[in-house]
């Protein structure tokens, strides 16, 4: 029997992706309490572990060995059917991602779309989450996630297209190739508005501060996810580190360069492009006030996707043109 | 007195807190009192149309203690510590409340040096109530790193009056006649290297707090409040100021030596949770200027009178004291017949009128307006309850 | 002032207080009836409602009403004394709605009951409390005489509720030099 089969070829990747969103969770919530305790001039966690590495390890187990409890008449199956959904994609849209450069687990393409319509999977588990718990706060939680993701999606996706278009191809590894070494020739500064809407987006997509509604601590309590106890909560929250990874990974490749550098170009551009967005997105949330909900539609219908459909219709008619020339 | 005959009886749905009559299709929600912007054991109960509120209505007495039956069945040193319970985050005011109420009606005098004292001590605790708003109304607004920056300086203030009252929150500091105890030139070093670095950092507060988009777009234009519905309601303090009226009780009904220190009322025409909110800053520079100033003027002398009662005796007759305390005016109304235990104490809490504005001014806004609103109203639930 | 005004309120006594010595500028002791319109004039004035106080005493429950004014100095305090047989007062929650939770504060604590208030739910107290907290053994109680001397009432006035119209004034030298208004 060869490492060749398919089968155990898929199930030697699956366990890898997976131990990599797994051992991925646990490294950036020490991150963000690292960050966070920069940010708030406190050193973060500190005891368990050298400068406090192993206190995400010991927050997982405290979240195991929690009791799992259930509330009074929610509906069951959605209730726990809702945080293994919001997980359950994630190893697919990590398939698409293009961490190494040929040994890339799988290379579709038509990549990015199979990334963009897993990630949209999130909301409906938030929604489920929201509805099956049985809680008012949680039901509002789960309208504001539904409404906010379908929003978003429609710039993000406009965005995204744009540097598709530049590129001529949804896979990530072409669209990467069709960018130059240097930053001037990353189609994120070609082309900056399209990245700016591309990250706008992509942290409301993610609910995260200061976009997060859906959980809203000091309006909703803890929203969707008010009623979770122990891995109930953990796994939302494995999740939601996933789908920063993701979508970071996807502005790196989209609109960075992905794995293009000045000098050596390789996989570790692609990873610190990912991790610099990421540590971007978790600065927002210790840095800015949470946005209102209306204020945050608005935002979206108004200003940005008009900007995203503006700013796809110039990118074409500039790509025409140079077709042309 | 007989035991409270409360027997619990089956539990009151949310809607029947509700004055007014409830739609089919509203949803009808209990906020707190476990709630994380309810800030203590607040409840309010909204109806709400997707998520703009119909009605709402706050539910009082979970933190209800009946501060008035244990000042009419103890003398007055022994009540005095319930003062600092009364508002935790300005309990020198309540404090001070007290202490006036009966040097006022049992006619003890203060030396000169005492009332200095007095004033440093309560702009401090006010700084520190006002610090402690502004982080948590920022925590409201979903910034979770303003409060620590906040904390940082509490933090020294706290340091610096745990000096001379011996506790962090809850003081029990004046008496009456005077205060307990001293301060002494360490003190007054301190406290003007803490003014002189608050100074410093509420620039940078502004900078980047007051001056960040999302919290104009949150506060401006939200929760407005109109002179003639804060005189109906009668809420004082800066919810008042924030609409316009200048009006604070350390002017309009002189105390102690706030005549001879020069200060200015902030005021803002607004009425939004802005203007509520400017005006909170504004005051925290008018009390550092208060600060500084009695610091100058502390004149020599002893901190209590040398014939302080040790034991009060009320006097018959009924008086009126009132303070400015950091969320509006603060009066205690005391009745004395001639006893060592007050006949009557009546704690008049600037937060309850403050409150009783909530309904009118919540409805209609959205759900996350009424807690930017609920913020700018900066209450502190046990003095509601008391 | 408004003493000139409450003057008209049929059966009112005004008092000129001791400000000094009581942070009152004015009291008013008027008849249960005659509040609401004191209060609504109080309104017109541009006071704003302080709070509601009650005591209970001998005669029955005192219940004051302590207006403050943002640019007039002085405290006003109106005073009712509602008969122990019929503790009862109208409410001034139409005209101040924010004397709505005092009011319901009061009917907690001493179970006066205030006619036409248009929530009368216990606020502070739990919702089926039959105990009203600050009610006094009846050998605890004090007359209103013997906690106000400041104010001059004429004979056995708080009793009967039947004030005149006008008063003579206070003998000069009372226990805190209060005057009436002329």
């Amino acid at each position: 029997m060869s490492l060749d089969t398919p089968l155990l070829s898929l199930l030697l990747g699956l366990a890898a992706i997976l131990a990599f969103a797994g051992a991925n969770g646990i490294v950036l919530v020490w991150v963000e309490r690292k960050v966070a305790g920069r940010c708030q001039r406190r050193p973060g966690p500190l005891h368990v572990g050298p400068y406090g590495l192993l206190q995400p390890l010991a927050d997982a187990l405290k979240l195991i060995s929690k009791q799992l409890i259930t509330p009074r008449r929610s509906d069951r199956l959605l209730y726990w059917g809702a945080p293994l959904l919001s997980f359950m994609p994630v190893p697919i849209c990590f398939l698409p991602l293009p961490f190494l450069p040929e040994m890339a687990t799988v290379r579709l393409n038509l990549g990015l779309i199979l990334i963009l319509s897993f990630i949209g999977l999130n909301s409906i588990s938030l929604c489920l989450a929201g509805l099956g718990s049985n809680n008012k706060w949680s039901l509002l939680g789960a309208a504001r996630a539904i409404a906010q993701t379908v929003s978003f999606e429609i710039p993000l996706l406009l965005a995204a297209l744009t540097a598709v278009f530049m590129a001529g191809s949804m896979d990530l590894h072409e669209v990467m190739a069709a960018q130059g070494p240097w930053p001037w020739q990353w189609f994120g500064f070609m082309n900056p508005l399209a990245l700016l809407l591309f990250l706008i987006s992509a942290v409301a997509e993610t609910n995260r501060a200061p976009f997060d509604l859906p959980e809203a601590e000091s309006e909703l309590t803890a929203g969707f996810h008010t009623e979770y106890s122990g891995m109930g909560f953990g796994i939302f929250f494995l999740a939601e580190y996933a789908y920063i990874l993701i979508i970071c990974g996807v502005a790196a490749a989209l609109f960075l360069g992905g794995q293009q550098g000045p000098v050596a170009p390789g996989p570790w551009w692609f990873l610190a492009k990912m991790y610099a967005l990421v540590l971007l997105v978790i600065q927002l949330r210790w840095t800015l006030p949470r946005v209102r909900f209306d204020q945050l539609l608005n935002l979206c219908w108004r200003w940005m996707t008009p900007a995203a459909l503006l700013n796809i219709l110039a990118t074409m008619l500039v790509m025409l043109a140079l077709k042309g020339a | 007195m007989s035991a409270a005959a409360h027997v619990p009886s089956s539990p009151v749905a949310h809607s029947a807190r509700l004055s007014g009559p409830v739609s089919h299709d509203s949803l009808v929600v209990s906020m707190g009192p476990q709630h994380p912007s309810t800030h203590g054991v607040l409840r309010v109960v909204l109806e709400l149309d997707g998520e703009y509120i119909l009605q709402a209505e706050p539910v009082l007495g979970y933190i209800h203690r009946m501060h008035e039956w244990m000042g009419q069945n103890r003398t007055c040193h022994k009540f005095l510590p319930n003062m600092g319970r009364v508002d935790y985050l300005h309990a020198l005011a309540w404090n001070w409340a007290f202490v006036g109420a009966v040097e006022k009606l049992a006619g003890i005098e203060v030396p000169r040096r005492a009332e200095f004292i007095r004033v440093i001590t309560c702009e401090l605790n006010r700084i520190n109530s006002h610090l402690l708003w502004w982080g948590a109304y920022l925590l409201d607004l979903g910034a979770f790193t303003p409060i620590m920056y906040a904390f940082e300086d509490r933090e020294e203030i706290m340091d610096l009056l745990m000096r001379v009252t011996g506790s962090r929150l809850t003081y029990c500091y004046y008496t009456f006649g005077g205060v307990t105890a001293d301060i002494d030139e360490g003190f007054a070093a301190q406290a003007r290297r803490i003014v002189s670095r608050l100074r410093g950092r509420l620039p940078m507060f502004r900078d980047f707090v007051t001056d960040n988009a999302i919290l104009r777009a949150r506060c401006e234009g939200v929760g407005h409040l109109t002179p003639d519905m804060a005189r109906a309601y009668g809420a004082t303090g800066p919810v008042l100021r924030g609409s316009g009226v200048a009006y604070d009780t350390r002017r309009a009904e002189p105390y102690s030596v706030y005549p001879e220190l020069d200060f200015a009322i902030p005021t803002s025409d607004v009425g939004d949770c802005m203007a509520r909110y400017l005006v909170r800053m504004a005051e925290l520079e008018q009390s550092l200027n208060i600060v500084e100033q009695a610091l100058d003027m502390l004149p020599e002398g002893q901190h209590i009178h040398p014939l302080a009662p040790r034991m009060v005796t009320l006097p018959k007759g009924e008086t009126s004291f009132a303070v400015e305390a950091a969320r509006g005016k603060a009066v205690i109304r005391l009745r004395g017949d001639g006893g060592p235990n007050p006949y009557r104490v009546k704690l008049r809490a600037p937060s309850f009128s403050n409150l009783s504005l909530f309904p009118a001014l919540a409805k209609g806004t959205l759900l996350a307006d009424a807690v930017a609103i609920l913020g700018s109203l900066d209450l502190v639930i046990p003095e509601i309850d008391r | 002032m408004p003493g000139r005004y409450l003057q008209h309120l049929p059966k009112a006594i005004v008092a000129r207080m001791d400000e000094a010595k009581t942070g009152l500028a004015l009291s008013a002791i008027i008849p249960v009836e005659a509040l609401h319109e004191a209060a609504a004039l109080m309104d017109g004035l541009g006071y704003f409602l302080e709070d509601v106080t009650g005591v209970h005493v001998a005669e029955g429950f005192e219940l004051d009403y302590c207006f403050a004014h943002w640019t007039r100095p002085g405290r006003v305090c109106l005073c009712i004394v509602a008969p122990a047989s019929q503790p009862e007062a109208p409410t001034i929650s139409d005209i101040f709605p924010g004397a709505d939770w005092h009011e319901r504060e009061t009917a907690d604590f001493l179970g006066v009951r205030f006619v036409g208030h248009p929530n009368p739910q216990p606020l502070l107290m739990p919702e089926d409390s039959l105990h009203h907290p600050l009610l006094r053994e009846k050998t605890d109680l004090r007359s209103i005489h013997a906690l106000l001397p400041q104010q001059c009432f004429i004979n056995g006035l708080p009793e009967t509720l039947d004030l005149p119209r006008r008063t003579a004034p206070c003998a000069a030298g009372g226990p805190s030099g209060s005057t009436r208004l002329p």
